[in-house]
């Protein structure tokens, strides 16, 4: 989340209020400010803060905690949060039909009276004026004179307001869909499935996975900290990143994309992003999302490439040049961080094979990197498990160029970010990986294979659930092969089936519908000869279970 | 004896310095705010890594420290507010994995081999001094679980335990808790102390921490620690690191209260402290600090619980701290601490343990308390036969251990 760092222009002392004095705060402080940047990163303010005097409250035990005039003042998340994103609708995504009434909500502190408010559908536009209330100014408008007939889903109203833009938008329910959301902390492109919702921005990080939720449970499962200053996806999130030297490239996290197109084609939803990482190396990207219409299944794939730098014409009369010269190095990674639960026996791990053995790997102290530098994840996949909340993600990649295993546990987030060694690359050629991503409520890993399951209810009442599956070895599976999964006691054997996944290889996957399923009840699966990690299997570890041989069958 | 003649010391006190943005100003801007400050002043005042250095030159007692600490960083706190920059001084940046100190210089020596012999005998007493300047409680996001994390990180390098040397086999090392340093000025070097926030308990730190090292200076004897004592002085260190002045340290076969320790090391040390111009009764925030258990990092810590978010609280830190005095006023109205329980056999094992996770190196064990092989590989192997940990051997990974639930 980000927040306000300003610059102190007035310090009035307030009348001590009765909780004050309980809670025997010294000094109770009106501190009025102009913002200066927005933290972490000091960017530039928007617009509708500039040159604006902003007032907060301080309960401090010693004056001098706040400072003097002209100094800096940070403001928690949540105090810049009204500032920062002052322009509400609610709601912002609803499924199936048209809200009634779109509820508008304004701080507005830039003149006595705000500027009026309009509201764009469906090719008719409606203005309107604010009515004071006790937070800022607030509106309703009725949605039903935007459409003479029911429409065709889905839709978005645009609602803005000055230089502000929100919006909310009406989603199909359970069909594939992708869609531009005018969110108040930015624009995000949101794909959903009936399996997930995700939310991918093109801000920053060249395109990044900001939300992935899981629908059944009403899971994000890349929710981040709550009121901590952060940098959007570094607590939560999947991004890329890629060297040329040392160090990751910091200039990735600045790069915004274009969106090339968003589509829906046979069996998938596709959202397709370009932009420009580095203008005098002519570094280009792009990203392509896939989320599959009927799996909880989604296909990252990244590209970098290098074009003749701008500056070569200019070089022709320059010093000599061999070959060398034009080579760039280049290592790639992606970082997928998610919360962390810090329980040095239960919490938060990561699972992989290197294709004799199931590597578990689960640090108990914050700020530790682990770099696996000597063997690769040559299954071609990795699992991060959150025991304690149940959830787990996923992260299936080509097995033939497999990355290695690196790790960090933070203070609030752990993160997987598995590294491609560094190749040498010329101009007009690319690198680039895909990773397919499936999140869910159970999972099961042995060092034959690992999957993720997830269920999720439908229109009609019942609840569909299904696997994603890496196997080692794909001769083993047979005709025969299935994956049962246990919903409220009652369970169902579905047959494993082959996806063969650009980029990524082989993938098995099953589904089962259960007409009478709940969301409430226990739900359990079983893929491939593979029991998924109860309880009892928590603490079960390598040395035991594993010893070097394909010793669990298919 | 006298192995300090004449007897002098001073102080590498590093300070940061930030801007109105709360950014911390990079070193090549400090080499100029440091060589301005160096052309007013003749003491060697330079930069370290993101912080300006104020050498305080050779000085002969508490008074002319105390009174050159005073006019140098009000010219500095004034240079870098032309830049509408202030000092920052911490132990620890609550955001950055940053750590700053205030190392004693104790001279003159001029003998490295009995330096050398000193530096094993000051190994016992270092963690006390390291109890008394614990004060980086707030680092890299996190809080509350080290009073000071730079002594539990060895600084990023830069402090780092004894190992008892011999002089007939010693080769020039840099970066001990306490050590002769004589590439320079004839010192030995005590780096352990976290930087201070307050300039008045820099002096008496100073004063004291020199004083000590003049009184240990009288007894030079070739020693070796044993492995029994060696394990006391890690134990002992590592309490210092977590717990500040409410520490109980393994102490001549018994535990004992660092507080009680260092009101001993005071008393020992009255003469040596009479040369620098003090009495023990001149040395006001360190007596009050001993009765009350309180350290500067305690000061932080009551900081940081009402200021959760890491930017916030550097903040309001850095604008505490800049005048100098915060932590004095704080040691006249907070109430006292209790001890803490001494380490024994289990806390040492919970500590141990503590690290290990899952697939965790077995060199993380190594880290914890920073025993030597021997008594890291017993923690272990008894982990292992309390059936909390197993121990996996693999040729690609190395020795890992897993916890057991």
């Amino acid at each position: 989340m980000h927040a306000l760092l300003g610059k102190i222009t007035d310090i009035a002392p307030q009348q001590a209020t009765a909780s004050t004095a309980a809670a025997k705060v010294g000094h109770q402080l009106e501190v009025s400010l102009k913002a200066a940047c927005v933290l972490p990163d000091r960017t530039k303010l928007p617009e509708w803060l500039q040159d604006q005097t902003l007032k907060v409250q301080r309960s401090v035990l010693d004056a001098r905690e706040v400072g003097h005039l002209g100094d800096s003042i940070v403001l928690t998340p949540d105090e810049s949060a009204h500032l920062l994103y002052p322009l509400e609708v609610e709601p912002t995504v609803v499924y199936g039909e048209l809200p009634p009434t779109l509820q508008l909500h304004l701080r507005w502190w830039k003149d006595d009276k705000p500027p009026e408010f309009s509201v764009r559908a469906n090719g008719r536009l409606q203005t309107g004026q604010w009515t004071k209330d006790d937070t800022g100014y607030s509106a309703a408008v009725a949605t039903e004179t935007f459409f003479d007939l029911l429409p065709k889903l889905p839709v978005s109203f645009e609602i803005s307001c000055d230089k502000l833009k929100v919006s909310c938008t009406v989603l199909p329910v359970n069909e594939p869909s992708a869609r531009k959301l005018l969110l108040p902390q930015g624009e995000v492109q949101h794909l959903e499935n009936s399996w997930y919702a995700v939310d991918v921005t093109t801000r920053s990080h060249a395109g990044a996975i900001a939300a992935w939720r899981e629908k059944g449970r009403e899971v994000n499962h890349f929710e981040a900290p709550a009121n901590l200053i952060q940098r959007a996806v570094d607590q939560s999130g999947y991004s890329d990143r890629y060297r040329t030297g040392w160090s990751w490239s910091d200039k990735i996290k600045d790069v915004a994309m274009d969106v090339a197109g968003a589509r829906h084609e046979s069996g998938a939803t596709r959202l397709a992003l370009e932009g420009t990482v580095e203008e005098g190396i002519n570094l280009r990207t792009s990203a392509v999302c896939t989320l599959y219409d009927e799996l909880p299944l989604l296909l990252w794939q990244r590209d970098y490439s290098f074009h003749k730098g701008k500056n070569d014409e200019k070089e022709k009369d320059a010093k000599p040049k061999e070959p060398i010269d034009d080579m760039q190095p280049m290592g790639l990674s992606f970082r997928a961080a998610a919360r962390l639960d810090r329980d040095a026996a239960q919490g938060s791990r990561v699972l992989c094979a290197d294709g004799k053995r199931l590597v578990v790997v689960r640090e108990a102290e914050a700020h530790q990197m682990v770099r696996h530098w000597y063997w690769r994840m040559w299954d071609g996949w990795a699992i991060v498990e959150h025991p304690l909340r149940h959830e787990y993600q996923m992260y299936v990649f080509d097995r033939e160029t497999p990355p290695h295993l690196v790790m960090w546990t933070g203070i609030h987030a752990m993160t997987l970010e598995p590294v491609w060694p560094t190749i040498p690359v010329r101009p007009e050629e690319s690198v680039g990986y895909a990773v397919a991503l499936s999140a869910g409520e159970r999972c099961g890993a042995t060092n034959a294979g690992a999957w993720v399951a997830c269920r999720s209810r439908l229109p009609d009442g019942s609840v569909q659930c299904a696997a994603i599956c890496r196997l080692r070895s794909a001769e083993r599976v047979t005709s025969a092969s299935t994956a049962t999964f246990a919903l409220a006691g009652t369970v169902q054997q579905a047959p494993l089936k082959s996806l063969l996944l650009p980029g990524v290889g082989e993938v098995w996957y099953a589904e089962a519908k259960f007409p009478q399923g709940s969301m409430d009840g226990a739900f359990d699966a079983k893929v491939a000869g593979i029991a998924s990690r109860q309880q009892d299997r928590l603490n079960a570890h390598p040395p035991e279970n594993n010893n070097g041989g394909d010793n669990e069958s298919v | 004896m006298n192995l300090f003649n004449p007897r002098t010391f001073s102080t590498d006190w590093e300070i940061m310095v930030i801007d109105k943005l709360d950014r911390l100003v990079e070193s090549e801007k400090l080499m100029a705010l440091a060589g301005l400050l160096r052309r007013e002043f003749d003491y060697p005042l330079d930069i370290d890594w993101m912080t300006l250095e104020f050498a305080m030159g050779i000085n002969t007692s508490l008074d002319q420290i105390w009174e050159r600490i005073q006019q140098v960083t009000d010219r500095a706190a004034q240079v870098v507010r032309e830049f509408d920059c202030e000092l920052f001084p911490a132990g620890g940046h609550p955001l950055m994995p940053l750590y700053n100190a205030s190392h004693v210089h104790v001279g003159t020596i001029m003998n490295e081999s009995q330096g050398i012999h000193l530096e094993n005998q000051m190994m016992k007493y270092v963690p006390v001094f390291g109890a008394l300047a614990a004060n980086s409680p707030a680092s890299r996001g996190q809080s509350g679980g080290f009073k000071s994390y730079r002594i539990r990180h060895q600084a990023n390098g830069c402090t780092r335990p004894g190992f008892g040397r011999d002089p007939h086999l010693a080769q020039s090392t840099w970066g001990g808790d306490a050590s002769p340093k004589m590439q320079g000025g004839l010192t030995m070097e005590v780096r352990i102390l976290d930087c201070a926030s307050s300039r008045r308990l820099l002096a008496e730190m100073a004063t004291f921490v020199a004083a000590y090292v003049h009184y240990r200076g009288t007894r030079v004897e070739e020693y070796q620690p044993s492995p029994q004592e060696y394990e006391e002085h890690l134990t002992n260190r590592w309490a210092a690191s977590r717990y500040g002045l409410q520490a109980t340290f393994c102490w001549d076969g018994a535990t004992c209260p660092v507080v009680e320790i260092l009101d001993a090391m005071l008393d020992e040390c009255a003469a040596e402290l009479k040369d620098l111009g003090a009495k023990r009764s001149d040395l006001q925030l360190l007596n009050t600090m001993i009765e009350k258990r309180l350290c500067q990092a305690d000061f932080v810590l009551d900081l940081a619980t009402r200021y959760p978010d890491p930017w916030c609280l550097t903040s309001s830190y850095s604008k505490l701290v800049r005048h100098w005095d915060v932590f004095d006023e704080y040691l006249t109205t907070a109430s006292p601490l209790e001890p803490a329980q001494p380490f024994n056999q289990e806390s040492i094992v919970a500590e141990h343990l503590a690290v290990i996770g899952e697939g965790t190196h077995f060199y993380r064990s190594r880290e914890t308390m920073l025993y030597p092989p021997p008594v890291a590989d017993a923690l272990i192997e008894r982990m292992v036969e309390d059936g909390t940990i197993k121990r996996e051997v693999t040729a690609e990974r190395g020795i890992l251990l897993h916890r057991i639930a």
